[in-house]
């Protein structure tokens, strides 16, 4: 089970990540992030709801920079970004800082990494455009 | 399915506002009687007439109805409360008709009210982290699909930012609009607030007031009522938000599920329709919805846009009103506000923002949810 209230990530010990996601074992869909409560497809509950672990990588739909926010982390300007996983499911996140909102394009690949927070233990995910792949 | 073609018809017979206008320190209890009082003066009835009331507000807080209304007199009409994010009052204008068209009341009201207070989402206590639910917010939600929208059409920022250029100019001619300044491009494009939307591109919140009486042919002639002001509520629709694929807009797909039903209920094309009021909290919305309800093909609005079309004295006047970018979005009062511009379009009474020879009308609103209400409105 995941601890509600946290981030639906796991960090796996070569440092990557993978995104906890949901498998309804009655009609096969796959969704993100984790919930127990039903699947939004069929209404299946209870154990027909499975953790699935999901590769935190896909192609990027849409992004903008936020120029606004009304707490001081992530300090704006920030870039967010859709990204359509591997897995099939659509993830919005914010991107790592330092990414160059003009090297982004619909479709590159990207991925997702956790960094700590500032302070405390908690882990924060960001997105990086996959470094040296292209888009098929 | 039967709806409001199957029922006894309701007409619209009076409206009233008091101006959207920035946080202030007026009464919300003020506020709406004075736009409760308009449109019982609108419509040549007395309070004692109405006998039912759906009081849409989201930020007020629990059971305003009674509150406000027993300074009308103490009647004993049935009142209810709606909430329904940001289609509050065009659900509170859904029960009205309802309610009328069902033979529960002969004539009721549908008042809107809200002053700007913090939106309390249910939505975030679910104990259900997402990525960057803080980060996302709705004008960064729309930015995004302002985003891919350029990408596939071709469309500029400058293309997009035309629509406030467009409602702030119907705004400047409305003075119950929370912003009535004309602005230039140049004016609207400053101010960045997320990608390509600046602040004259967002809708402005704060407070007001609408009221909206609807009631049955009965009850006009029972009471006298002019039948040559009376608007016909011709289709009342209702849906909430399915899947649609994973980054599909779902805001876009909801709305064309939602006006199609209420086209096919008033047996109406879109190109029949001569005055849209519709979501156009950011100015993508207004492109966005325009092409899901068919007014003109994918990736066209734009052109349409720069060509007038949408202009008032255009083929279809969209947001005559100033929209939400410019009459405002106080939250409550924004879906019967819509019913009211759209009637005073429909009966000539628009003033410096009439369409010529507008007889059709759709006024849609999506909320937070989501979920998406449209009516057709006809004279």
């Amino acid at each position: 089970m995941i601890p509600p209230s946290s981030v639906p990530i796991k960090q796996l010990s070569n440092g990557s990540v993978e995104l906890l996601g949901l498998r309804c074992g009655a009609c096969g869909t796959v969704a993100f992030p984790y919930q127990a409560y039903g699947c939004e497809t069929c209404g299946a509950h209870g154990a027909a709801l499975e953790v699935a672990a999901l590769p935190a990588s896909g192609r990027l739909r849409n992004w903008v920079t936020v120029h606004r926010h009304h707490r001081p982390i992530p300090a704006a300007p920030f870039i967010v970004g859709t990204v359509i996983l591997d897995a099939g499911p659509a993830i919005r996140a914010v991107f790592a800082e330092g990414t160059d909102e003009t090297k982004l394009t619909a479709g590159s690949r990207i991925e997702g990494a956790a960094i700590p927070a500032p302070e405390g233990d908690a882990l924060f995910f960001r997105l990086t455009p996959a470094a040296g792949k292209t888009a098929p | 399915m039967s709806g409001l073609r199957d029922l006894r018809p309701v007409h619209v017979v009076g409206g009233g506002l008091h101006r959207y206008q920035p946080a202030s320190d007026t009464s919300y209890v003020t506020i709406a009687l004075a736009a409760v009082r308009q449109a019982v003066d609108d419509a040549g009835i007395t309070w004692p007439d109405v006998d039912s009331a759906y009081v849409g507000t989201c930020l007020l807080g629990s059971a305003p109805g009674r509150v406000i209304l027993r300074h009308m007199g103490g009647s004993g009409l049935a009142i209810t409360h709606i909430e329904n994010a940001s289609a509050s009052g065009s659900s509170a204008f859904r029960q009205a008709c309802m309610d009328v068209a069902s033979g529960f009341s002969d004539v009721s009201i549908a008042l809107g009210v809200d002053k700007h207070a913090p939106f309390n989402n249910a939505q975030t206590k679910t104990g259900v982290v997402d990525l960057a639910t803080d980060e996302i917010v709705p004008f960064t939600h729309f930015a995004l699909l302002a985003n891919e929208y350029m990408t596939r059409h071709g469309v500029t920022a400058e293309q997009i930012a035309r629509v406030a250029v467009k409602n702030h100019r119907n705004g400047a001619l409305n003075p119950y609009a929370h912003r009535q300044q004309a602005r230039s491009l140049d004016e609207v494009m400053a101010g960045p607030v997320s990608g390509i939307l600046t602040r004259l591109q967002c809708c402005p919140v704060g407070d007001g007031a609408a009221a909206v009486i609807v009631a049955s042919q009965e009850a006009m002639d029972r009471l006298g009522i002019d039948r040559n002001r009376a608007v016909r509520v011709t289709a009342s629709a209702a849906r909430s938000e399915r899947l649609y694929g994973p980054g599909e807009g779902f805001d876009e797909h909801l709305t064309r599920e939602t006006v199609a039903r209420a086209l096919d209920e008033a047996g109406r094309r879109i190109d029949e329709v001569d005055i849209i009021e519709l979501h156009d909290a950011f100015t993508i919305e207004e492109l966005l919805y325009l092409e899901a309800i068919g007014l003109v093909p994918p990736g066209h609005a734009a052109g349409a846009l720069a060509d007038g079309a949408f202009d008032i004295g255009g083929t279809c006047a969209v947001s005559p009103s100033g929209g939400l970018l410019a009459m405002g979005h106080p939250i409550g009062p924004t879906g019967v506000g819509q019913v009211v511009e759209t009637v005073r379009q429909l009966r000539g009474e628009a003033g410096p923002r009439q369409h010529p020879g507008a007889r059709v009308g759709l006024v849609h609103m999506v909320g937070v949810g989501s979920v998406c209400v449209a009516h057709v409105l006809e004279r």
